[in-house]
């Protein structure tokens, strides 16, 4: 399958790519997307995939469609756009007057599906389009709170943080110590990530030697985290069973 | 000309198969993708072919020596191979030639040349030359020849028979191509000639030594021209230099203690006063002499008839790149007799010098990564029409190429 990413950072791109062949194994091309125009923005983090969205429909030639389909490049099978569902607490999700702002798209949490709810509106905002005429092809992924919910899952699926009914609800700022990325960079819990301050550090060269491991125990990770479990039924509609 | 080639076990490219080349061959890819590794591939199918692989060969060719160690794939979740294949062929006007080869070397031990464990030619279905475990075959008679030597496995049989064989033609073309190939990775203190270039060949050394003399070879100053090309148009592209030419150096250009090699570039600036608006191509911007560099291996009627340019966009600045791009692709396509390049390049304007609407022009992007268990592939980059052309709202192919739609990105 040829396979296009629209995602945060790298360490998500590379779950990605080994989930979706740990899933459905053989030779798939992955295109990393990024926006052409960075302005004043990152290329990465969720503004990065914000403007990726916004790209494609600021140019004439360039819609999704066109992204999807072979004038650009090799045909993609599938598109995904991955953002963390914790982006749902900035206050700027949407950076001009074309689109009505949202603000605030964390409603009641538990249940996660409410907020992944609300943020595909928004992507599909950001895109301009409405939710039910994005292609087939595309897929919104949203990994609750952030990805490290899975990655905590795969390694210390026993442990009692993910019996918690609000597992995916756990925001770093709100709850620091049973947020999974912090506990990640606990020596507990083999100080997976690093930590300077506030903020979470990670590298690709660590997170790769956890890859065997997230797709080993990917099972228990669609059993803890109900966005990883949605991200495998959306790829089931699409292409069928997986292979377990 | 070369329309096809397959490599099996070499470095990172542990099966690449049936790669369509055009006239000019342009790689992109992240760094450590296997661009290079391509071009040494062919590297050592061109000393294969020339019936020798040895460090000496390899590195006529430009290819980095390396032990089999190094040579060999060995990627962590593959097995093990005990040899490397090779192959090419050609099909022009309905005629094919194909030659093929595996060659080995023992880790343990390695020996200065290579084995060959096989090797075959074809003309169009018939194999003329073989050789594998059950010895060496040929048709055309040469078995006939008393003096037919037993073969050491380090010979390579097809050079041999060709002394003596009538191949055909498409085969002789094709092992011309193959035996000429050479890597140029043009470096800064060679072509200022201040630093003696290790690779030295006719009519450019490798790194780019001997560049005043392949320049004096083509450089018409009384017709004006440079090799086919216009001199004017040749000038404009290079934007600050009205005059060029090749002459010896001397305490009026050059410091005496600057070493000189034998013969010296010497520009004339358009902007300096006239009497001292003359200098050589020691000082002069390095962006002018690797264009130089490239023209020449575009335009002199020595250069190899399949040849590759290691980052032929260096020390270019983008929108010079891309004119350049423009002008080696037409000169390309326009040489006589006609010859093949493969480029590799990070510079994304580049690619909007490329014309992928003619098919002779093609660009691949080389892949490495996770979800190849670190074996390189190579996708062919195609592109419609519509969406090259599409004016300014367009995409033009260095937007797609950073976009990532092309392929051939890294994950950063």
């Amino acid at each position: 399958m040829n396979i296009g990413t629209v995602v945060e950072g790298t360490t998500d791109e590379l779950v990605l790519k080994a989930v979706i062949g740990h899933l459905y194994p053989g030779q798939h091309r992955f295109f990393p997307l990024q926006p052409i125009s960075v302005h004043s923005e990152r290329g990465n983090g969720w503004k990065g995939v914000r403007r990726w969205c916004k790209e494609t429909w600021q140019r004439a030639s360039s819609d999704l469609e066109k992204i999807i389909s072979a004038d650009t490049g090799s045909p993609l099978d599938l598109l995904v756009i991955m953002l963390d569902a914790d982006i749902g607490a900035e206050r700027d999700l949407q950076d001009d007057d074309l689109i009505d702002p949202i603000r605030g798209v964390q409603p009641i949490c538990p249940p996660i599906a409410a907020t992944v709810e609300k943020l595909e509106q928004v992507v599909c905002r950001w895109l301009q389009l409405p939710a039910d005429q994005l292609s087939a092809e595309v897929l919104l992924v949203f990994p609750a709170q952030d990805l490290e919910n899975w990655t905590f899952a795969a390694l210390y699926s026993d442990d009692p943080l993910c019996e918690n009914p609000d597992y995916e609800c756990i925001h770093q700022e709100h709850d620091r110590d049973r947020h999974p990325a912090y506990r990640l960079t606990l020596k507990k819990y083999g100080k997976c990530l690093r930590r300077r301050g506030s903020t979470i550090r990670k590298s690709v060269s660590k997170y790769r030697l956890l890859i065997p491991q997230i797709t080993a125990n990917w099972s228990q990770v669609c059993r803890i985290c109900t966005q990883a479990q949605h991200f495998e039924d959306d790829l089931r509609a699409k292409f069928g069973d997986v292979v377990d | 000309m070369l329309d096809k080639i397959s490599i099996a076990g070499f470095k990172s490219l542990l099966e690449l198969q049936d790669l369509e080349l055009g006239q000019v061959n342009v790689l992109i890819g992240a760094n450590g993708s296997g661009k290079t590794s391509l071009l040494e591939a062919v590297g050592v199918l061109s000393a294969a072919a020339a019936g020798e692989v040895s460090d000496k060969e390899l590195s006529a060719r430009g290819v980095r020596l390396g032990t089999p160690k190094l040579y060999k794939t060995s990627l962590k979740e593959e097995r093990w191979r005990t040899t490397i294949t090779f192959e090419a062929s050609s099909a022009e006007a309905g005629k094919t030639a194909r030659y093929k080869v595996a060659l080995d070397n023992p880790i343990k031990d390695p020996k200065p040349r290579w084995s060959y464990r096989a090797e075959s030619l074809w003309r169009g279905q018939e194999k003329i030359v073989g050789r594998g475990r059950r010895g060496e075959r040929f048709n055309g008679g040469l078995e006939q020849l008393p003096e037919m030597p037993k073969l050491r496995a380090e010979a390579g049989l097809v050079h041999f028979a060709r002394r003596y064989l009538d191949l055909g033609e498409e085969v002789e073309d094709l092992l011309d191509y193959l035996e000429s190939y050479a890597i140029f990775s043009p470096y800064t203190p060679m072509l200022r000639g201040m630093a003696p270039d290790s690779s030295q060949r006719d009519p450019l050394g490798l790194f780019g030594g001997r560049l005043p003399e392949a320049i004096e070879d083509i450089l018409d100053l009384q017709r004006g021209q440079f090799g086919a090309l216009d001199l004017d148009e040749l000038l404009d592209l290079l934007g600050w230099v009205t005059q060029f030419d090749v002459t010896k150096p001397s305490r009026q250009l050059l410091s005496p203690n600057v070493p000189a090699s034998q013969k010296l570039l010497r520009f004339e600036d358009i902007w300096m006063r006239e009497g001292r608006n003359q200098i050589s191509g020691y000082d002069a911007s390095e962006g002018v002499l690797y264009v130089l560099f490239v023209l020449v291996l575009a335009l002199h009627p020595r250069t190899p008839r399949l040849f590759a340019i290691d980052n032929f966009d260096q020390a270019m600045h983008p929108r010079l790149a891309r004119a350049v791009t423009r002008l080696f692709c037409r000169l390309m396509l326009a040489s006589d007799p006609p010859r093949q390049a493969l480029l590799t390049t990070h510079n994304p304007l580049v690619l909007d010098g490329l014309d992928l609407q003619d098919d002779r022009i093609r660009l691949f992007a080389v892949e490495r990564g996770f979800e190849t268990g670190g074996t390189t592939k190579v996708y062919r980059v195609q592109v419609s029409e519509d969406i090259l052309r599409a004016d300014q709202n367009g995409l033009s192919l260095s937007n797609l190429w950073v976009m990532g739609r092309l392929g051939g990105v890294p994950s950063l």
